[in-house]
C-alpha cells in the first residue's frame, strides 16, 4: 500500500526524497537526539508520494508543465501571471480520498496525544530540493501557523503544495537549473510551542559574521518567530562559548538587547476569515528586559551544541519558547551555508575618511559599498534599481532577491542578524546595514551613499562616495618568527573577525574601550545611583535595562567584553589592562564631571595605580577585579 | 596589566590591593604584568620586577615623558619619534631586566605598528613578543621575515 504519511520519529535525514529535506531534519533530531535532550515537538509529514498522486488525480501535471515550459523568468508580468494561474489550480484542487484518510487519522492520533481539545498546529513545506547545502535561501516556502482542526489542516496542506509554485520559488528553480516537475513537496503538522505566549527566535552555531566556531549565536524575539526570520523586528541577541558550555560553567559572552517593538501572536478567530495570526505592539516594560533568561539562553545553546555535533557541521537553528510549559523546543535546523565555504585568504576594508552619518544599524558583513540610493517601497519598483545602487527599505521579502542581487548595499529599517535581508546579504557577499530604524526617513532618494560594515558590530551609511582601501591576504604563506606576533583589541565587537588573523594572542585589551563602548557611564555614578538626581536616575536606568542594577551591569558588562576576547583567541593568552583613562576621558562619561578632577595636566595626572589605589576611586577598581575575577574563576 | 605605575610603593599596593580582592598573583595561572611607560619604570626595572611577572612597553607615553613631549602640541610634537636614542636605552633596559630574571617583555605600544625599523631592532633586542595593530600584522609578519633573512 503507498504511504501517504510518515511519522516524524520514524523518519531519518535518509528520507529526503520521502518528506523532502526540512521534515526528514526534524525526523532526524526527533529520533536520534531526543535522548540527547533535543526537544522537537511531535507531528507527522505527508509523504511526496501524497504530493504526486494529489497533482495526477487532479490532471494538474501536464496542464502545470505547460504553463512553466514557455515562461521567460526575466518577463516579471508572465511570472506572476503564471505563479498565480498554478497556485489557483492547486488551492482549487481536491485532496484524494485515500490521503484524506490517512491525513485524517493522523491527525486524530497527533491531537489526541496532546490531551489538549484546542492544541493548534504549525504546517510548513518542505521540498525534496530546498535547503541544498550550497543554497540556504531564507523563506523558500510555506509555513502556516496556529491551525486549528482537520478542515483548516486539510487548507494548510493545499496552500503549502501551492507555495511551491511562488514566483519566486519558480524563478529560482530556473536559476539553479532544477527542473521543476523534479521537485515534490511534503507537508510537516506538528504541534504548535506555544512561543505566541512566549519567544522564539534563530541560532546559529558559528559567528555567521566572522565565521568564528566556538561561539553561538542566538537572536530572539517575543510571540512566533516569524517576526524573526522576516526581520520585522530588532530581537535580542547573545554569544554563548561552547567551551564553558561543555565545561558547565557560565558561557554567555555577550548580550544586546533588541528593540523588539513587535510580536506576532495567535488572531482571535471569531469567526472563519479572521487570521490566524496577528502582530501587535510589545508593551514599554517587555521590551526593556531581554526574552530569555540566562539558563533559557544556555539551556537552547546546549541544545544548538548537540545537534551541531550529530550533524558535524555548523548548523543553522529555528527555536521556540512555550510559555505555557516553559521549556525549549527546536523547530527547524539545517546546515549553515555561508560561513562553511570561507577560506583563508582574509579581506578587509577600510575607510581612509569619514562623512555625515545618515544611518547606523546592525552590520552584516565586513564590506564596504557604495553608490546611489534608491528607496524602495514595494516589488512593483523593482525596476528602479540599477546595478551598483544601495537600496534602501523598511525591510526586505524573499520576492526581492532579484533586485538585492544587483545591489551595491542594503540598507533597511527594520531586522536583526538573521532576518532576510541580512541571510541573503550574506549569501550574496553584499554589505548590509539592517535594523537602522529611520533610515528611510534619513537618505535622501538618489542621494550619493557609502555603506561601511568594516568597523565592527554597528554598521553605518555616509553622506557621499567616501574612500576606503581594500586589501587582500592569504594567512597560508606565513613562516613562524622567533617573536611571538599579538594584537592589540580595543572593541570585543571585533575580535572574532580579528581572530582569524594569524596571531599568538592579545598583547593589549584595553578595558577602556569596553567602558567607553559598552558601558559609557562612569562606575561612580552606577555606585552611587541612588544619590543622583531623578533625570540621570531615568537615563541611567534605560541605559542599563535588561540588567539586574546598575552595579550589576557594570560588572556584566566588562565581564562580556573580557569574556568574549579571551574566548575569541583562545588558547592564546589574552593581557588585560586594567582601566587606563585620564581624568579628562573619564569625564566624558556620562556623569563623569561629577566625579573627575580638573586637572591642568591629566596625561601625567590622576591615572593608572595612583587612581586605583586612591580613596576616590578604588570601589570603581573593585568593580573591574571582580569582573576578572568572575572571567577567570567561573568562566574559565 | 597594571598601567602607569609611577613608583615602587604603587606597585607594592596595587599588587597588594589586586590579592585582596581575589587577584593573587600566581594563583590559577594568574600572572601579572606591567606596563613599562615612564623612565622611573625602566632605570629601576630589577626592582618593579619583584612585583611583576613581566613589563608590556607603552612606547608612546615612555617617548613623551623621556623627552619631556606634549604629543598633541603642534609645536613640539614634531620632535616625537620612539626611536630617539635617549628611548631606546631606557627600553634595552627594561628588556636585559627582564631577560636577566627570566620574564615577559612584550611591547603593546604604537611605535612598532608604525615604523617597521622599530619593530627590527626590538626584535633584534630579543623582545619576547610584539603586539600590534590588527591591520598592521601582516605586513609586520612579512617584514620581521625579510630581515630574518637577511
Amino acid at each position: 500500500m503507498t504511504q501517504y504519511i510518515a511519522w516524524f520519529d520514524q523518519l531519518t535525514m535518509h528520507d529526503v526524497g520521502l518528506v523532502g529535506g526540512k521534515n526528514a531534519s526534524l525526523g532526524e533530531m526527533i529520533s536520534h537526539l531526543s535522548q540527547a535532550g533535543v526537544n522537537v515537538p511531535a507531528g507527522f509529514a505527508t509523504t511526496t508520494e501524497a504530493y504526486r498522486e494529489f497533482l495526477v488525480a487532479n490532471g494538474l501535471v501536464d496542464r502545470i508543465n505547460h504553463v512553466l515550459d514557455g515562461l521567460d523568468i526575466d518577463d516579471i508580468n508572465a511570472l506572476t501571471a503564471a505563479g498565480k494561474t498554478i497556485r489557483g489550480w492547486v488551492l482549487d484542487a481536491t485532496l484524494p480520498d485515500t490521503i484524506l484518510q490517512a491525513v485524517s487519522e493522523a491527525y486524530e492520533k497527533l491531537a489526541a496525544g496532546s490531551g489538549d481539545d484546542a492544541v493548534s498546529f504549525a504546517v510548513r513545506s518542505s521540498a525534496t530540493a530546498e535547503d541544498l547545502a550550497d543554497a540556504s535561501f531564507a523563506g523558500q516556502q510555506e509555513t502556516l501557523l496556529n491551525v486549528h482542526g482537520l478542515e483548516q489542516i486539510i487548507a494548510a496542506i493545499k496552500v503549502v503544495f501551492a507555495s511551491l509554485y511562488n514566483d519566486r520559488a519558480i524563478a529560482y528553480r530556473v536559476h539553479q537549473h532544477f527542473p521543476h516537475d523534479k521537485v515534490y513537496l511534503s507537508a510537516g503538522i506538528q504541534k504548535m510551542v506555544r512561543s505566541d505566549l512566549g519567544a522564539s527566535g534563530v541560532m546559529f552555531t558559528l559567528d555567521t559574521e566572522s565565521g568564528f566556531r566556538d561561539a553561538i549565536f542566538i537572536t530572539a524575539a517575543y510571540g512566533l518567530g516569524e517576526t524573526i526570520v522576516q526581520g520585522t523586528v530588532n530581537p535580542d541577541e547573545f554569544y554563548v562559548y561552547k567551551r564553558g558550555l561543555t565545561a558547565g560553567r557560565p558561557a554567555i559572552l555577550s548580550r544586546r538587547l533588541g528593540t523588539k517593538a513587535i510580536e506576532m501572536v495567535y488572531g482571535d478567530k471569531k469567526s472563519a476569515s479572521d487570521a490566524l495570526t496577528l502582530t501587535r505592539d510589545v508593551e514599554a516594560e517587555r521590551r526593556t528586559r531581554f526574552s530569555l533568561s540566562d539558563s533559557q539562553v544556555e539551556a537552547l545553546a546546549r541544545q544548538a551544541l548537540i545537534i551541531e555535533q550529530h550533524y558535524g557541521r555548523p548548523m543553522d537553528i529555528e527555536w521556540a519558547l512555550d510559555g505555557l510549559d516553559g521549556q525549549l523546543y527546536i523547530v527547524q535546523a539545517r546546515p549553515e551555508t555561508v560561513e562553511s565555504r570561507a577560506n583563508q585568504v582574509i579581506e578587509r576594508f577600510k575607510l581612509s575618511d569619514k562623512g555625515e552619518v545618515l544611518a547606523e544599524g546592525r552590520a552584516i558583513g565586513h564590506k564596504i559599498g557604495q553608490g546611489t540610493a534608491r528607496l524602495i517601497r514595494g516589488i512593483e519598483q523593482m525596476h528602479e534599481v540599477q546595478s551598483g545602487d544601495v537600496l534602501v527599505t523598511e525591510m526586505t521579502d524573499p520576492d526581492w532577491e532579484p533586485i538585492m542581487k544587483r545591489a551595491s548595499a542594503i540598507v533597511t529599517n527594520r531586522g536583526g542578524r538573521t532576518c532576510h535581508a541580512a541571510i541573503i546579504a550574506r549569501e550574496m557577499g553584499i554589505p548590509a546595514v539592517v535594523g537602522c530604524g529611520d533610515a528611510t526617513a534619513h537618505i535622501a532618494e538618489g542621494a550619493q551613499v557609502t555603506v561601511s560594515c568594516a568597523e565592527g558590530d554597528s554598521g553605518y551609511v555616509y553622506a557621499g562616495l567616501l574612500p576606503f582601501e581594500h586589501t587582500t591576504a592569504d594567512t597560508g604563506q606565513l613562516p613562524d618568527l622567533p617573536v611571538k606576533i599579538m594584537m592589540n583589541i580595543g572593541n570585543p565587537s571585533h575580535a572574532f573577525t580579528f581572530s582569524r588573523i594569524p596571531n599568538q594572542g592579545v598583547g593589549l585589551a584595553r578595558l577602556e574601550f569596553i567602558i567607553n563602548n559598552m558601558i559609557g557611564i562612569h562606575p561612580k555614578a552606577l555606585l552611587e545611583f541612588d544619590q543622583l538626581p531623578d533625570a540621570l536616575k531615568t537615563e541611567i536606568s534605560s541605559r542599563i535595562a535588561g540588567y539586574e542594577n546598575p552595579v550589576h551591569f557594570y560588572v556584566e558588562r566588562l565581564v562580556e567584553g573580557i569574556a568574549t576576547l579571551a574566548a575569541a583567541f583562545y588558547p592564546h593568552p589574552v593581557i588585560v589592562r586594567t582601566s587606563d583613562f585620564k581624568s579628562n576621558e573619564y569625564a566624558n562619561l556620562l556623569a563623569g564631571s561629577r566625579y573627575e578632577p580638573q586637572e591642568e595636566n591629566p596625561m601625567i595626572g590622576f591615572r593608572g595605580a595612583s587612581r586605583y589605589l586612591a580613596a576616590a576611586f578604588r570601589d570603581c577598581f573593585e568593580l573591574e577585579c571582580s569582573a576578572l575575577r568572575k572571567v577567570r574563576d567561573e568562566m574559565g | 596589566m597594571i598601567p602607569f605605575c609611577r613608583t615602587l610603593e604603587e606597585a607594592e599596593q596595587v599588587v597588594a590591593l589586586l590579592a585582596s580582592q581575589g587577584l593573587v598573583r600566581g594563583q590559577n595561572g594568574l600572572r601579572l604584568i606591567m606596563m613599562c611607560e615612564i623612565p622611573s619604570n625602566a632605570l629601576l626595572a630589577e626592582e618593579f620586577l619583584q612585583y611583576f611577572d613581566g613589563f608590556s612597553i607603552g612606547s608612546n607615553d615612555m617617548t613623551q615623558l623621556t623627552l619631556g613631549i606634549d604629543r598633541d602640541s603642534s609645536l613640539v610634537s614634531h620632535v616625537f619619534d620612539e626611536r630617539n636614542p635617549a628611548v631606546k636605552k631606557l627600553l634595552k633596559m627594561a628588556i636585559d631586566a627582564c631577560h636577566k630574571q627570566g620574564k615577559y617583555i612584550g611591547i603593546c605600544g604604537q611605535g612598532p605598528s608604525d615604523y617597521p625599523d622599530f619593530a627590527a631592532w626590538l626584535y633584534e633586542q630579543g623582545i619576547s613578543s610584539l603586539s600590534l595593530n590588527p591591520d598592521s600584522v601582516m605586513q609586520t609578519w612579512l617584514d620581521l621575515v625579510n630581515l630574518g633573512k637577511q
